[in-house]
């Protein structure tokens, strides 16, 4: 079952959260680019940059990870003010053990979004009252699609993608906290 | 192969107005290094900088010593010190980039460690630091493309096989990872920490009693780490030794009092014993020393 939601379009214009960047454990790739506005504008943080479609709809960006992550947010960088027809205005969340089995589990809608745009991934509501967040996702394979964009614009534009994982990991059997003696950590490593 | 044993036997057969050269203090540090014994380490590599203040050479080395021992102050104080003799020595940039690295800025020690690479592009150490410090950031990739590079300019650095073998034991490619950390060993044979990394892959890939026998191996070498004891006990608690188990823990309690695992560990191995009241009892003091444990204890206490 796809769940919709209306997210607040107005964000902030640099990324701030206690949560943990897992983009560098996904393979990234783009449904199309046009040549010098590809993947890597996603990531580098650079508001400036921006990745742009080229090439038959629906336009996507697919993350592959090695082992299953536990997925807690997205955090899309967008700007209407200077994207104009390119922003999108809705977004597909997919997720999957692989590419072949990927299920729609989300529609985000937005409206003339500016600045870091952040929702939960998950669907299944965390056991507190008092928080609306979501518990965190556990994917392969996680793609995002632009649906649609604002007055059907053909191609889009999307200035930053982060993908970003929940501040604990749940509670399995062997978790172990980090050492937090010298006489521990001492001989963790060598370098 | 390293053999820092022979070269300290070597030592102590010289006449004692050599033995007090601070080339042979900065040697003997060299040696407790490759021995993963840093405490004495960095006291031999003091000794040679008061005998030689600016000395630059395996100033590098004393700098990964202070990292070790996490000794922040006289870490920085070093990398100041270094720098203002003499900013174009790699050395300097390495204590710089571990400098960093303590303060867990670690996207700044990569840009020092790197500097070091282009002042001296022979340099492995360098590579492998940055290696390190990419791990650190969670970038496979480019980790693994900087102990490549290290092991292009020296092939018998074992820092860089080892990185190597934790970068596949972070993506849980156990084999590669086993097969990289014994790399590692054949050049370095009496270093501890790469034992246990091996027994380490091996207890994830299941194989028990060998890393058993890893753990017991690296804890013949050092015999006071009390992180090998700890990976032993667990090894010990899986193959259901649950009296060797407790008596290594116990002396684990005596000997590292503040670190939350060990009681944690001793909760768990109590109530697998059915002594229920002593768990509790354990479980309550790892959660006043460390109150990120107390989701997992709660969880445990309320089955």
């Amino acid at each position: 079952m796809v769940t919709a939601t209306t997210v607040n379009s107005q964000g902030p214009q640099t990324l701030k959260s206690n949560l943990p960047d897992i983009g560098n454990f996904a393979t990234w790739s783009v449904s199309s680019c046009k040549y010098g506005f590809n993947v890597s504008c996603l990531r580098d943080g650079d508001p400036n940059t921006y990745w742009q479609s080229d090439g038959p709809q629906p336009h996507y960006v697919t993350l592959q990870f090695q082992k299953k992550m536990p997925v807690q947010r997205l955090a899309v960088l967008l700007n209407f003010d200077i994207d104009d027809s390119y922003t999108p205005t809705k977004l597909l969340i997919r997720a999957g053990t692989g590419l072949h089995d990927l299920q729609e589990i989300k529609s985000v809608s937005m409206e003339q979004p500016r600045g870091w745009i952040q929702f939960d991934v998950g669907t299944e509501p965390d056991g507190d009252e008092d928080s609306s967040q979501m518990k965190p996702l556990f994917v392969y394979v996680l793609q995002v699609v632009i649906a649609a964009n604002h007055q059907n614009g053909k191609d889009t534009h999307v200035r930053g993608l982060a993908v970003l994982g929940p501040k604990e990991l749940p509670y399995t059997d062997e978790s172990q906290i980090p050492f937090k003696t010298i006489a521990f950590k001492m001989h963790e490593f060598i370098r | 192969m390293f053999e820092p044993q022979v070269a300290l036997d070597a030592i102590m057969l010289l006449p004692p107005e050599q033995t007090k050269a601070p080339w042979i203090y900065a040697l003997m540090g060299r040696a407790r290094f490759e021995m993963a014994d840093y405490l004495i380490a960095s006291r031999a590599f003091e000794q040679a900088r008061a005998l030689d203040p600016y000395r630059m050479w395996d100033m590098d080395v004393f700098s990964t010593v202070l990292w070790h021992l996490q000794r922040d102050v006289q870490l920085s104080f070093l990398a100041q010190e270094l720098t203002s003799i003499d900013e174009h020595s790699p050395q300097a940039w390495i204590a710089t980039g571990n400098c960093f690295s303590l303060q867990k800025d670690h996207s700044q020690a990569l840009t020092c460690f790197r500097r070091a690479t282009q002042l001296d592009p022979r340099s492995a150490v360098g590579y492998a630091l940055s290696g390190h410090e990419a791990l650190a950031l969670d970038d496979h990739d480019s980790a693994m493309q900087f102990f490549r590079a290290a092991l292009r300019t020296d092939s018998r650095h074992y820092p860089a096989w080892y990185g190597l073998g934790t970068v596949y034991l972070k993506q849980n490619k156990l084999r590669k990872a086993e097969y990289h950390f014994r790399k590692a060993i054949e050049i370095s044979p009496s270093n501890a920490v790469l034992i246990h990394c091996e027994g380490t892959a091996l207890e994830k890939r299941g194989e028990l009693e060998q890393a058993l026998e890893r753990y017991n191996r690296s804890l013949a070498l050092s015999p006071l780490s009390p992180l090998v004891k700890f990976k032993r006990v667990k090894v010990l608690i899986q193959l259901k030794q649950y009296e060797n188990a407790l008596k290594d823990l116990l002396e684990l309690r005596d000997l590292a009092p503040e670190e939350a695992n060990v009681p944690f560990v001793l909760g768990k191995l109590y109530r697998e014993m059915g002594r229920n009241v002593e768990a509790t009892r354990c479980f309550t003091i790892a959660r006043d020393l460390d109150p990120k444990l107390s989701a997992i204890i709660g969880h445990l206490l309320d089955e």
